[in-house]
């Protein structure tokens, strides 16, 4: 049986996961939403309507976004929330904090900016494990709360 | 989710629309290029969801646009809605394999589904492969026109100083009295596939762009030495007086003077390079000569200087994204 929480659709992508993943143990950081559901641990391909219409799927999309850094997750989540003003419906906005083991999983090299994709194990259940951190308020162009 | 104002439609007036790539992700496509089968550019820019559906706006806009928001020269506020080239924009709320479309004027677009003033944060994916420089060709559309080739020269001299490293120089300028031409186009077909520039679209107007075909990794590094050549203008000025005014002593001199010059010229390359970013001059270790290293590092500076200046003179803008730089 395949280690990976969603082998048989891991199996319609080449490469997938990737070889060059690792395993890790280390605090992660996480957008999750107040209180912490399982809907915050879903990797898009489970997500209604995360993709555009006609869009394919993709070996990433059965992963999950996390940050290495909780200054670097906050940094990505204002962003995200002033670009996008509604991003706390479908990712919260709450950072999350939780611990990686590596029976967890494996994760990709983090880029510069702190962030990564996290492939689970069958029976990993991070969403027990994690802890809101830090609310990220974005006030809007009227200085008042988004 | 938000109640729209607008008008029902069955399906989204546009035909054949398909993804050209995502210009920015978190858990899936968040902002993304399509084109339609008639070649117009679309954006589709995430709004709203909820326990069931996801709405997207969808917008046309212009080809520049979407260069300039991957490039980081616009804002995603100064493009969603303002720069939608239509009266209207198109809601279409997914859920299961169905959608409904609503057409909606700009006017009557929800102030929560307008995006604030942050640059999008592009994939590392979508800028590969490529790079935009905007042109304002003012009153001198002339000038502009000679951007590309300047381009393709300093590109290649990034490539052979960090990639190709030539074990010899040949079609040297000074040495068969013919111009520089021949020596940069000897340096551009040295250039191996994967790594080869090309000119993609040149849109003429002001403002315009032109769009290149390259290794954005080098494509990169001609932008950072750009602003290097900006940063550390008078240290590079001094350093490229010292070396000018060394060759042309090292040119009259005789006999044991013009050894002893010739033994002064690769220290004072090495500065020239390092301090213009150049690496740190064992590039030209293998010139043939230190007077031949010399005159090399004095040439790649003019041309780098040459193609700063379009942007200090007011007709390019470089752009702002980097590879690595991607969420």
């Amino acid at each position: 049986m395949s280690k990976w929480k969603y082998a048989k659709s891991l199996g319609d992508h080449d490469d997938c996961p990737p070889k060059s993943l690792r395993k890790v143990n280390m605090a992660a950081y996480r957008f999750v939403g107040n209180p912490i559901a399982e809907g915050h641990f879903l990797p898009t391909a489970h997500v209604p309507g995360a993709r555009q219409p006609g869009d394919v799927l993709r070996c990433t999309d059965y992963s999950l976004s996390m940050f290495n850094d909780k200054a670097k997750a906050l940094a990505a989540l204002t962003r995200l929330l002033t670009k996008y003003r509604q991003i706390a419906n479908r990712m919260g906005s709450w950072i999350g904090k939780l611990h990686i083991r590596e029976d967890d999983g494996e994760a990709s090299k983090p880029s510069r900016s702190g962030h990564f994709e996290f492939f689970e194990y069958e029976g990993c259940n991070l969403q027990s494990r994690t802890k809101l951190a830090q609310e990220v308020i974005v006030a809007d162009d009227d200085g008042d709360e988004a | 989710m938000l109640q729209l104002t607008g008008q029902s439609l069955t399906t989204l007036p546009v035909t054949g629309l398909t993804k050209v790539k995502d210009l920015e992700r978190h858990d899936g496509p968040l902002l993304s290029h399509f084109r339609s089968d008639r070649g117009s550019d679309y954006l589709y820019y995430w709004c709203d969801c909820d326990a069931k559906l996801a709405r997207w706006m969808v917008l046309r806009v212009e080809e520049q646009d979407i260069l300039r928001l991957i490039e980081r020269d616009r804002t995603l506020d100064e493009v969603i809605p303002s720069a939608c080239l239509d009266d209207v924009a198109y809601f279409v709320d997914v859920y299961n394999q169905r959608q409904t479309i609503t057409m909606v004027a700009l006017a009557d677009i929800p102030r929560e589904y307008r995006p604030g003033n942050e640059f999008v944060d592009v994939p590392d994916e979508a800028l590969a492969g490529e790079l935009a420089l905007f042109i304002n060709p003012k009153n001198d559309p002339g000038r502009v026109l000679g951007l590309p080739r300047i381009f393709f020269q300093v590109y290649a001299i990034i490539y052979a100083v960090f990639i190709d490293a030539p074990k010899k120089y040949t079609q040297i300028p000074w040495q068969h009295s013919f111009g520089g031409k021949r020596f940069y186009d000897w340096v551009q077909d040295r250039i191996a596939d994967g790594y080869k520039p090309g000119l993609e679209a040149f849109e003429f107007s002001s403002p315009g762009f032109a769009r290149f075909s390259l290794s954005r990794e080098v494509g990169d590094l001609v932008v950072r030495l750009m602003e290097n050549l900006e940063n550390k203008a008078r240290i590079i000025g001094s350093r490229y007086g010292r070396l000018e005014r060394l060759v042309a002593r090292f040119e009259k001199a005789k006999g044991d003077r013009g050894k002893e010059i010739e033994n002064a010229l690769p220290s004072a390359t090495t500065d020239l390079m390092q301090v213009a970013g150049l690496g740190d001059g064992t590039a030209l270790s293998h010139a043939a000569s230190p007077y031949e290293g010399a005159k090399l590092a004095l040439s790649f500076v003019r041309r780098m200087r040459k193609l700063r200046k379009f942007e200090t003179d007011g007709f390019v803008t470089f752009p702002q994204s980097f590879l690595g730089d991607d969420q």
